[in-house]
């Protein structure tokens, strides 16, 4: 996703430098190792590494939105986001201002990092922010898209990434809108609901419950996260037996896909990180399957509750 | 352009606006207004030009910034007069959207890093605008303000001048910082630092006016209520708002 997101920042900063123009800026806080390099090189004049201050330069993008510059500000999630919430509240989006918050890390994709590195919170922590969009891609296909959406939204953006070399799992679905859940199956019994890279997990999910049974799982991914589109998640809930969440976060995505089924009578079985710090070493993976997160563990579970329904 | 005269009478008339005001809207931060009312009235009366910008970054003191707004015309006599009552676009700190308010203020240590912003992209684009931004001293205990202080001067933004309204005094103390320190920590961040007089306003008129090649900070020593015996280096008025069968007492006591 990184890739992605570096590619189309370069596609941009090349159209402005043939016409002259100086229009959007991409501002690090001193994160983009073997990634960042070539934008340095070629573009420097629409590049700063703003150095370890993170509340400085969000900030700084405010001031330079203000002034009509769109600003893509990178770090990874907790130091983007959480360090410097009272920046983005105030400085970007009370102002509306066209900053974009590129966040690296989502979920525990920083796995061995520790607490201070994983992003389990941030769905929760940006949603409580008015004027914000908030963008979780499932795929570097989709960072694509969205960059070049991101272009015509003049309001801030949170752009929650994974990290690189995720899957393409976008090749054969169809147009991605922001604010519009995909469908990427058609099923009548249940309906999982995912929302970023752990969609590639969901993705197994669904074929694996489908190879059995026809077409018996729908599935939507909800790369929007604010606005949420609670009146498709309603409608496409409707008649199923069950509603599964997917999520690398702590019951955001859980939470509002309750209030879109609340009173309608329908069961809803998450699969979510705990509202925890996550005091251990270990791969994403395994921390992941310790919290029930894998294809199989995800199956077996489904089948048991609806066994039970 | 208005001489010294006119300013002293300026200033005369709105602290006694700032009593008045105060009182009806029951607002804090008198003597916080106090103590920048002179910065403010040479700025806007014979510094701002087109194409400049001022953020107020101690945006407790909006109400002084109002009064200047309103003696300037820029805020109107209908929202002039509205302070106080509900659904009013005057807060205690500026709102975002008021007219002359460019970036709403009030929580400290925001201001030096969007002015920051703002400088730069006057650069980019070439724009022979300023950015004033207006500080508190306690503000420069915020590690924000230091991580904007090295910005501005690795950046080089010489189209970039703070003024620290240096009265002494924070919301529950006396100031906790030397500013003898701050001033060396600017020095050698590569900043230029002026020290002048906040209420002498030929010396603050100077020291805006002059050319740097650096950002500029001017540590403006002021006094915490000035101009109303009764409010200087009271700390209380940083709370209280005068009470109505106080005011009259309160005029006699303003400057001439």
């Amino acid at each position: 996703m990184r890739n992605a997101f570096t590619n189309a920042l370069i596609d941009k900063f090349k159209k402005e430098k043939e016409k002259g123009d100086l229009n959007s800026f991409l501002l690090t806080g001193d994160l983009g190792f073997s990634a960042f390099e070539k934008i340095r090189e070629n573009y420097p004049e629409h590049f700063i590494n703003m150095g370890l201050s993170e509340q400085n330069m969000i900030s700084v993008a405010g001031g330079m939105a203000y002034l009509g510059k769109k600003v893509y500000v990178y770090s990874i999630i907790p130091f983007l986001l959480y360090r410097t919430f009272e920046q983005i509240r105030n400085d970007v989006c009370y102002p509306n201002l066209s900053v974009v918050l590129v966040g690296v890390g989502s979920g525990v994709v920083y796995a061995n990092s520790g607490p201070t590195h994983h992003a389990i919170e941030d769905l929760k922590v940006a949603d409580a922010l008015p004027n914000i969009t908030i963008l979780s891609p499932s795929d570097p296909r989709e960072v694509s898209i969205f960059m070049q959406k991101i272009d015509k939204i003049n309001s801030p953006v949170y752009l929650r990434l994974s990290r690189n070399g995720e899957p393409i799992i976008h090749n054969k679905h169809g147009e991605i809108k922001i604010g519009k859940p995909l469908e990427l199956f058609k099923g009548s019994e249940v309906l999982i609901v995912s929302i970023g890279a752990i969609t590639k997990v969901a993705i197994d999910v669904a074929r694996k419950l489908n190879s059995e049974e026809g077409n018996f799982a729908e599935l939507l991914e909800v790369h929007t996260f604010k606005p949420f589109d609670y009146k498709k998640i309603a409608e496409v809930a409707k008649n199923k037996k069950l509603v599964i969440t997917l999520e690398e976060n702590t019951g955001a995505l859980f939470e509002k896909v309750s209030v879109a089924l609340n009173n309608m009578g329908i069961n809803i079985l998450p699969f979510k990180l705990p509202d925890k710090f996550i005091n251990f070493s270990g791969t994403e993976e395994y921390i992941l399957d310790r919290y029930g997160i894998s294809t199989e563990k995800i199956y077996k579970k489904i089948k048991k509750v609806l066994a039970r329904i | 352009m208005k001489n010294i005269k006119d300013l002293k009478s300026i200033a005369n008339k709105l602290r006694r606006e700032l009593i008045i005001i105060h009182s009806k809207a029951h607002m804090s931060h008198i003597s916080s207004d106090l103590s920048c009312l002179d910065i403010l009235i040479t700025l806007y009366f014979n510094i701002l030009k087109k194409g400049d910008h001022f953020i107020l970054s101690k945006g407790h003191a909006a109400l002084a910034l109002y009064s200047v707004l309103h003696e300037k015309s820029i805020v109107s006599n209908s929202v002039y007069s509205s302070l106080g009552n509900n659904g009013s676009l005057l807060a205690e700190h500026p709102l975002y959207g008021m007219p002359g308010i460019e970036i709403a203020t009030g929580s400290l240590g925001h201001g030096l890093s969007v002015g920051a912003g703002m400088a730069l992209t006057q650069k980019l684009n070439k724009s022979k605008g300023k950015v004033y931004i207006l500080l508190s001293d306690g503000e420069c205990q915020e590690g924000s303000t230091l991580e904007a202080m090295n910005f501005c001067a690795r950046m080089g933004l010489n189209n970039l001048i703070a003024i620290v309204d240096n009265n002494g005094w924070q919301a529950f103390d006396q100031i906790l910082i030397s500013i003898k320190r701050i001033k060396r920590e600017f020095i050698s961040a590569g900043w230029e630092v002026i020290e002048i007089n906040g209420h002498d306003y030929n010396q603050i008129y100077n020291a805006l006016k002059t050319n740097s090649n650096k950002p500029k900070l001017i540590i403006a020593h002021t006094i915490l209520g000035k101009g109303v015996k009764s409010m200087e280096n009271n700390l209380g008025w940083h709370y209280w708002s005068p009470k109505s069968e106080d005011i009259e007492k309160f005029l006699e006591e303003v400057i001439k």
